[in-house]
This record gives structure tokens, C-alpha cells and sequence, in this order.
């Protein structure tokens, strides 16, 4: 009786992990071809069910890469931002390149995924509601940190905008030059720090 | 009256420079999976085998288009022998490199998109290799600029370099995603060597 499953869609605990393979599957397939070249069948093929099956569950390709951007920033985002509760602005910087670092080594799909976001909204810009909240993490996170070098004393040069778009500008090079360059390393991090340091 | 076939002679450097510039354009809009070898043969007006004849394969001449491309653009953003300053050098680097997004965008485009369909095609992975040689040599120049004139004397070569790789390319792929600038994010960066030249200039 446990054993006999009704056909149809799974539900309850199963569906969730169903669910999270194959965002889990896609977020892959995504990193191996990109979205253009990205197929559905292939993803439900790959996760180990059938093209039908996936489509109860995400309607379309859009809405699969809205699905796994959520559940990779879900994941992201919070591990980044805690760095904002940090005794100094230097000491966010160090906190978050370092986390950052660290979830590329040990699960770079997720980081990659994240960084290649940018370039596939300017080829699909369709995805752009769907991902909202990457541009309001993104201010949040630097106005935070601009912020805290303020209250600090550690940055007093330079006006509100410019430090953040600054300090933008550079981390966010980082993210992206690093992983499409494939060259992750921290020597960006130890510069910003002394930069601060002469601020 | 045309023959048919390939077209011969003079003609024929003229041609390769037409596949090209359309070739930049079809794999900067489209990527290269999606870049169509017919797309390009119709907008020079030849057979699509004729393109084939100059470039043997796709591959071929996506990295015929990446050479001629890099040449290009990193002949003209590196900086000049007389610059001082990084707060110069800078300046005039965001400015050449805004004047070749704005006047031949699909060279900027073509090469902000290489990097990740290196990615996805390992048979282009050399092409990062020569694209890192290409950065290096123009970032650990204006790094040595700005350690000399005291902006970044407190790093050591290597924090330079990769300081103002991060900063230009960030800058560059933030214009390149969005088409258009963050607002005020190249005044920022110039502020900050601006403010970095004072400060060190205090110093000595």
C-alpha cells in the first residue's frame, strides 16, 4: 500500500524535493549552455523525469530560470549581508570577498550562476522582472556598507554616491572578471582593504 | 557581369574583412551557438560556402573575429608612455573606452561576451589565456603609473593590478549589461584617484 503510488503529479515532502532536483539539475544545465541554448527536455531528461512532469512544475524556461536564480540568491544573498552586521566597513569587505570565496570553492555553480545573470537579462530582457530583487540586494548591500564606513569614521573622503558606486564598481568587477576569467582569488580584497585604510 | 564563385584577386582581403565585421556583429547580438554562418554570408552578399572557403569552420572564424577584434581595442586604451598619473591615465582610458562602445559597439560587445562563451565552449579556452595577456599588460602598466606617482604606493604591484582590473572591469561590464553607464560610476572612480593623488601627494 505504501509502495503504490497514484499516478499523476507527486505532492507533499516528495513534490519539494522533486522540485529542488530539478533546480538543481537546471542550475547545471544553465552553467554548461546557457540560457538561449538551454532546452527543457534536456533538463527533465537529465533530472530523471519526463519533459511532462517538469512542465507541472515550471511552466516555461523563463519560469524554471526564475526558479533556480531564486533558490541560488536565497541561498547567496544571506551569507553576503550578514558581513554587514560587522564591527567595521574593512572588516565587512574582508567578511563578504572572503564568503564569497569560499561559496565559489565549495559550491560554484551558485556563484557562477549569479554572475552570469547580468549578461544573459541584456540577451533576454523578458527575465528582468523576474529577478528583481538582484538589483535591490545589490543597493541595499552597498549603501549598507557605504554607510558603515560613515558611522565608523572609516570613510570620510569622498561624497555618499560616489563611495558607493565606487566601491560597486570595484566588487562587483571583482564577481564578474573573476569568474568569467575563471581566477577567483582574494588579491582584490587585500587592495580594497589598504585603500580604506588611506581613505 | 559577376562570375560566379569566389571572388578573386584584390578583392579577396576586402572580402575577409566584410565576413569579418558582419561575423562580429551576428555573434555579438546572437552568441555564438546562435551566430548563423547564413546570417553572415547574407549581409556581405555571398554563398555561405564562401564564407566557409575564407575561415574553414565556424570556430575558425570566431577566433579570427576575436584576434582582429583584441588587436583593435587594446592597441587603442593602452596608455600612453608620457602619463604620470593613474588619475590621468584612468580618465583617458574611460574615455577611449566609452568612444569605442559608443562608435563601434559591436567590437565592445563582441569581447564583453567572450568570456563567458569561453565558458561555454572549452575549444575556446585559449582565447582566455590570450585575453588575460592582452589585461595584464595594459592593467600591470597603469598599476605601475599609480604605485610611482604615490596614488598606490601602499599596494604591491600584483594588489594594483588586480585593483584596477577589478575597477575597469567592473566599470566595463556594468555599461556593457545595462547599455548604458551606472550614473556617475566612472566621476566616482576618477574621485577616488583624484583623492588618492592628493593624499599621497601630502604625504611626500
Amino acid at each position: 500500500m505504501a509502495d503504490k503510488r497514484s499516478s499523476g503529479r507527486p505532492f507533499g515532502k516528495d513534490s519539494s524535493l522533486v522540485r529542488e532536483n530539478y533546480i538543481n539539475t537546471a542550475r547545471s544545465h544553465f552553467m554548461k549552455h546557457g540560457y538561449s541554448a538551454a532546452s527543457l527536455a534536456t533538463i527533465a531528461k537529465e533530472a530523471g523525469y519526463t519533459p511532462t512532469a517538469l512542465r507541472h512544475y515550471f511552466s516555461d524556461k523563463a519560469d524554471l530560470y526564475s526558479a533556480v536564480f531564486a533558490a541560488t540568491a536565497n541561498e547567496v544573498y544571506p551569507q553576503i549581508v550578514q558581513h554587514l552586521y560587522s564591527p567595521t566597513m574593512a572588516e565587512a569587505i574582508e567578511g563578504s570577498m572572503t564568503r564569497m570565496f569560499h561559496i565559489d570553492r565549495d559550491f560554484p555553480n551558485y556563484t557562477e550562476f549569479l554572475s552570469r545573470v547580468p549578461a544573459e537579462l541584456r540577451r533576454h530582457p523578458h527575465l528582468k522582472d523576474r529577478v528583481e530583487v538582484r538589483e535591490n540586494f545589490t543597493e541595499f548591500f552597498y549603501s549598507s556598507l557605504i554607510a558603515m564606513g560613515r558611522k565608523t569614521g572609516e570613510l570620510e573622503s569622498l561624497t555618499d554616491e560616489f563611495a558607493i558606486k565606487f566601491f560597486r564598481i570595484a566588487m562587483q568587477g571583482w564577481i564578474y572578471e573573476g569568474h568569467y576569467s575563471n581566477n577567483v582569488n582574494l588579491t582584490t580584497q587585500t587592495a580594497l582593504v589598504k585603500l580604506l585604510q588611506r581613505l | 557581369m559577376s562570375a560566379r564563385g569566389r571572388p578573386k584577386g584584390g578583392d579577396s582581403t576586402q572580402t575577409k574583412k566584410k565576413i569579418i565585421d558582419a561575423a562580429r556583429l551576428e555573434f555579438a547580438t546572437n552568441g555564438y551557438d546562435g551566430g548563423s554562418i547564413m546570417a553572415i554570408a547574407n549581409s556581405v552578399g555571398i554563398a555561405p560556402s564562401a564564407v566557409y572557403h575564407y575561415f574553414q569552420s565556424k570556430e575558425k572564424l570566431y577566433t579570427d573575429v576575436f584576434e582582429q577584434t583584441s588587436t583593435a581595442i587594446w592597441d587603442s586604451v593602452t596608455p600612453p608612455q608620457e602619463a604620470q598619473t593613474l588619475l590621468e591615465s584612468m580618465e583617458q582610458l574611460l574615455d577611449d573606452s566609452r568612444l569605442l562602445a559608443d562608435t563601434l559597439p559591436s567590437y565592445s560587445d563582441f569581447l564583453a561576451s567572450l568570456p563567458i562563451e569561453a565558458r561555454l565552449h572549452p575549444e575556446f579556452s585559449d582565447l582566455l589565456q590570450k585575453r588575460a595577456d592582452y589585461q595584464d599588460k595594459t592593467f600591470r602598466k597603469l598599476a605601475n603609473i599609480g604605485i610611482q606617482s604615490g596614488e598606490l604606493d601602499f599596494l604591491t604591484e600584483d594588489e594594483a593590478t588586480e585593483l584596477v582590473r577589478s575597477i575597469v572591469m567592473g566599470w566595463f561590464f556594468e555599461r556593457h549589461f545595462r547599455q548604458e553607464e551606472i550614473p556617475n560610476s566612472a566621476d566616482a572612480i576618477l574621485a577616488m584617484f583624484e583623492h588618492l593623488l592628493n593624499s599621497g601627494k601630502r604625504k611626500k
